[in-house]
């Protein structure tokens, strides 16, 4: 089944509401790294790698990988979480931050894409 | 655990109307130039604005009303840009010199977006 494109992009941007409310609330757990935000990337890939290994249609794969996915996932949490470091003087912990952010949600993809 | 349905409202409408965006931005780039460096292309453009907004976000006056920090900032600046279509890429075209740049570059986008509130927030008040 598909649709025209306005319905489209009325459910993936529905889909993206949905996935943003969800990463405010995982958003909140911070710490030492952005826990919250390595998570909520990491569910956001993992859901990717299940979609992208399923035999979904055309359009029900741009609502649930670049809606859904789209809006779970930030890349702007990541810009804040580092910026705050550097105000903090924590080098480390910015380049720790954004290395994690690019690998623990690569595993999960690659993980799940290997299971299903 | 009380939930605020105002938030959740405004933080749904701007992420809904960010990744509306998000995806007509990719599309329009992804029309013109081919798939590796157009996909590649579209996730910088929508991650460092995206990044840029979310510093500006933090001091600019305008932005620190209740409805502009959940519906411009949270919802947004957060439903636009994306990361697990940038581990997608990674995952089929390999880790690149160009995507630890853009990383760092959101830093840096997010720190002039802080850097110009800031200033202007400073002038306000004078």
């Amino acid at each position: 089944m598909s649709f025209d494109p306005i319905t489209l992009l009325l459910l993936i941007g529905l889909a993206g509401g949905l996935g943003s409310v969800i990463r405010v609330y995982i958003t909140r757990w911070e710490g030492a790294v952005p826990f919250g935000v390595i998570l909520t990337n990491t569910i956001a890939a993992g859901f990717v790698g299940y979609i992208y290994s399923g035999n979904l249609t055309e359009a029900y794969l741009l609502i649930a990988a670049i809606g859904f996915a789209g809006g779970l996932s930030t890349f702007s949490g990541i810009a804040k979480a580092g910026f705050d470091f550097w105000h903090t003087g924590r080098i480390a912990q910015i380049l720790i931050s954004l290395a994690a952010n690019i690998v623990v949600p690569l595993l999960a993809l690659s993980l799940v894409m290997f299971w299903f | 655990m009380s939930t605020n349905w105002r938030m959740v409202g405004y933080v749904f409408l701007g992420g809904a109307l960010g990744t509306m965006l998000r995806y007509l931005i990719s599309d329009l780039i992804s029309l013109n130039i081919d798939y590796p460096s157009g996909e590649l292309i579209a996730l910088t453009v929508v991650n460092l604005t995206g990044a840029y907004l979310l510093g500006l976000a933090a001091k600019l006056p305008f932005f620190q009303s209740f409805f502009c920090r959940n519906f411009w900032a949270a919802g947004f600046a957060g439903g636009f840009t994306t990361m697990s279509a940038l581990t997608l890429f990674i995952d089929s075209q390999g880790l690149s010199g160009e995507i630890g740049a853009m990383m760092l570059m959101g830093v840096v986008a997010y720190g002039t977006g802080y850097r110009q509130g800031r200033l202007a927030a400073k002038k306000a008040q004078v």
